[in-house]
């Protein structure tokens, strides 16, 4: 087995008295995609949010490539460099086209030349099956294309690895398959991926690895067959009875 | 004693070159004013949305010491007070534009940290999950967005300070209301003439508004 690229080891986290993470435990591998379910309020986008520090931990270690980033001086663009983040309400720039929605960051870090890096958005508007959209603006895009700019925009860091906070959530019913098809690609090309999720679908047949959270606990894991077909926990079973 | 004239528009209408030249220079010190009002605004509102220890406060004070104390009043203290205290010469117009410009500086501060605030924080969290430093999510993410939101507030801060260009005549800027006054203590027209001021001050509003609205669309 490879190296685990992100590890996190007795995370915690609180707002005042109010624990929304008690001690939780991940080793995610490369390529791995992991899909992490649960009611909500149980702390998956909390959890979420911590692996890429948008939400400060308050003890734990994360371990990127070995290195911890909670270490005080880690500068912690260098982690967003690498993990990239699709959220649940897309944040596209409406100020900018989808063209430069994609460009912006790897422009302002001088990533490549302004034709490269055009020429690598229109192969990634590609890919989520927008060419023709370049030069739109967010707002005249349905909320399904909005996310898959957002993906491609997350992907013009060339991430390493890639976290999806909810991403069809805000979507109209209609609209979610298209953003689950663009995803379901990235899995098979061996984008490390870690998926807080209510599609159960996606879940069970895209993921290598379950979480279901509740309560701010890793109420159980495991392979999505096994939390599926035969879940151990209680809470598990009443959850998954409840949506499937 | 009963001392009354009778009203005669030639009065009126004869001041008017005049009150247009003091009008050339209320636009100029409030174009200038604004100017630096919105520079200062720019930088004390971003100060005031961050969470600098010392530099928050400080701009913190300054827009509380502007908003409590009159417009006259600082125009007077720039004049007079600090020259003194400090022995230097300042001229009325540097004084009046400084003057402009730090109270609508104030003012802009806070319309620049309310429209800050008001743009969506998954907006910051998006540039930062994409590896931008502060600076450039403030100048290629935030503020983009934020200047649409305070377009209104600006356009309303800068007609509020055309017209307060008029209390700088009591530090002898030959803006237009000094004009005025000049006029009527030579000819003692005073209703004539303050009512060629009154409605010159009108009609600059009125077209300023016009313009900026037609402008603030645009930008839209």
């Amino acid at each position: 087995m490879s190296e685990a690229i992100l590890k996190i080891e007795n995370l915690s986290k609180s707002y005042g008295e109010l624990e929304v993470l008690k001690d939780m435990n991940l080793e995610v591998k490369e390529g791995q995609v992991i899909s992490v379910i649960g009611p909500s309020g149980s702390g998956k986008s909390t959890f979420l949010r911590c692996m890429n520090l948008l939400e400060r931990p308050n003890s734990g270690t994360i371990l990127y490539n070995g290195k911890n980033v909670m270490e005080k001086h880690y500068e912690k663009r260098e982690l967003h460099k690498e993990v990239g983040m699709v959220f649940q309400r897309f944040n596209l720039f409406p100020h900018k086209s989808v063209m430069d929605n994609i460009i912006l960051a790897p422009k302002k870090l001088k990533l490549g030349s302004k034709e490269t890096l055009k020429e690598q958005a229109l192969f990634l508007l590609e890919k989520v099956g927008l060419e023709s959209k370049a030069e739109e603006m967010p707002k005249n895009l349905s909320g399904g294309q909005q996310q898959r700019v957002a993906i491609a925009r997350a992907l013009a860091m060339n991430p390493k690895v890639l976290l999806f906070d909810e991403p069809t959530s805000a979507l109209d019913p209609e609209l979610v398959g298209e953003v689950l098809k663009v995803m379901q690609d990235l899995a098979k090309e061996g984008m490390t991926m870690i998926v807080v999720t209510h599609e159960m679908g996606f879940a069970r047949e895209v993921s290598d690895h379950v979480i279901f959270m509740e309560g701010g606990y890793i109420v159980e894991e495991g392979k999505p067959e096994e939390v599926f077909s035969n879940p151990q926990n209680e809470r598990t079973k009443k959850f998954l009875s409840s949506v499937l | 004693m009963g001392f009354t004239m009778k009203f005669e528009w030639i009065y009126t209408w004869n001041v008017i070159p005049e009150l247009l030249k003091g009008m050339k220079m209320t636009m100029f010190i409030a174009v200038l004013g604004i100017l630096l009002g919105f520079m200062i605004g720019l930088i004390t509102g971003l100060i005031r949305s961050g969470k600098h220890r010392i530099l928050q406060p400080v701009t913190g004070i300054y827009v509380t010491v502007i908003r409590g104390t009159p417009l006259m009043v600082q125009a007077l203290y720039l004049y007079f007070a600090i020259p003194m205290m400090l022995q230097f010469n300042l001229s009325a117009l540097t004084a009046g534009i400084l003057a402009i410009g730090l109270n609508s500086g104030a003012y802009i501060s806070e319309i620049v940290r309310g429209a800050i605030q008001s743009v969506d924080p998954g907006q910051r969290e998006a540039g930062e999950c994409l590896g931008l430093n502060p600076f450039q999510i403030t100048t290629a993410v935030i503020l983009p967005q934020a200047f649409k939101i305070m377009l209104p507030g600006l356009c309303n801060q800068f007609i509020i300070s055309v017209k307060d260009t008029s209390l700088l005549t009591v530090i002898g800027v030959a803006e237009m209301t000094h004009q005025a006054s000049r006029a009527v203590s030579s000819t003692f027209r005073t209703v004539e003439v303050y009512t060629a001021l009154a409605i010159l001050y009108f009609l600059l509003n009125t077209l300023l508004s016009f313009l900026l609205a037609k402008w603030e669309r645009r930008m839209k």
